[in-house]
């Protein structure tokens, strides 16, 4: 995947924050990971690719980092059962990125949810996998790109 | 100016309905699925739907389709992540009146709903 390409996921989860919430989202110090285990948090939301590239893009959060976005949501009542739906709108954001800046000859999953079940969270073997750091506030989420 | 939200996930449709009850419409219902937002439709009775695409059961583009055939006066917006050209497109060949990519702001949902009241008096 080209640096164009990437930074397209970048700006778009970068968006999303901007967005929803009065605070500035920042990107940290991209870098490569041996273990995906150690950059995944609570909340993961996952997507599939295939076509020219394959394979994943994740956004994993912590779950105050979530509890603290939802509250810039407006008029929403704060609760925990909406914190997998919430990272489920930033996963369908990666999504539409995808669509967008790929094209139509790319098939792109539906986002895939997890919560806390960090150990079953798996990508395709044998690719690449860059950690980006979204920073928000006190908080840091990461975008996982594992794509050939 | 009755009007029902139809979105799988559950932050976004109480994100709406507080948006939009803020704007003095009556809000008179959601749905989390196709098939169950077009059981709602014919019961409710909205003229002005909200309308995310990509749902279990039955997806957006069916679903106004199927609105459509039942009341053609509605007014539908679509609210949704997949904001590519071709997706917008199918969307208003089905019937949908405006697209609005998501994320979005209060104002930019707002603005989007008044637009679509505006050419719905004109």
């Amino acid at each position: 995947m080209r640096t164009d390409e990437i930074q397209v996921f970048v700006d778009g989860t970068i968006n999303f924050f901007n967005t929803v919430s009065s605070k500035q989202a920042q990107v940290g110090s991209p870098h490569l990971l041996e273990d995906l285990s150690e950059s995944l948090f609570e909340y993961t939301g996952i997507i599939g690719i295939t076509g020219i590239y394959s394979g994943n893009i994740l956004f994993s959060a912590p779950e105050k980092m979530m509890h603290e976005l939802l509250v810039e949501y407006e008029g929403v009542d704060v609760r925990s059962e909406l914190l997998l739906d919430l990272v489920g709108e930033v996963a369908n954001t990666l999504s539409g990125n995808a669509r967008e800046t790929l094209g139509s000859e790319f098939n792109i999953s539906p986002p895939v949810l997890s919560r806390g079940s960090v150990g079953e969270i798996t990508t395709a073997k044998g690719l690449q996998t860059y950690c980006i750091p979204i920073v928000w506030g006190e908080w840091r989420a990461n975008l996982i790109l594992a794509v050939s | 100016m009755k009007f029902m939200v139809v979105d799988d996930s559950m932050v976004i449709r109480e994100q709406i309905e507080n948006i939009l009850s803020d704007s003095h419409f009556d809000f008179v219902g959601s749905a989390k699925d196709g098939l169950e937002a077009v059981r709602e439709f014919k019961l409710l009775r909205p003229n002005v739907v909200t309308m995310d695409l990509t749902m279990p059961k039955m997806n957006g583009g069916e679903t106004i389709r199927r609105m459509m055939t039942y009341d053609s006066s509605v007014r539908i917006l679509v609210i949704s992540a997949l904001k590519d050209k071709a997706t917008a497109l199918r969307a208003l060949s089905s019937g949908a009146y405006g697209f609005l990519p998501k994320p979005f702001t209060s104002y930019e949902l707002k603005s989007a709903i008044e637009k679509l009241i505006a050419d719905m008096e004109t």
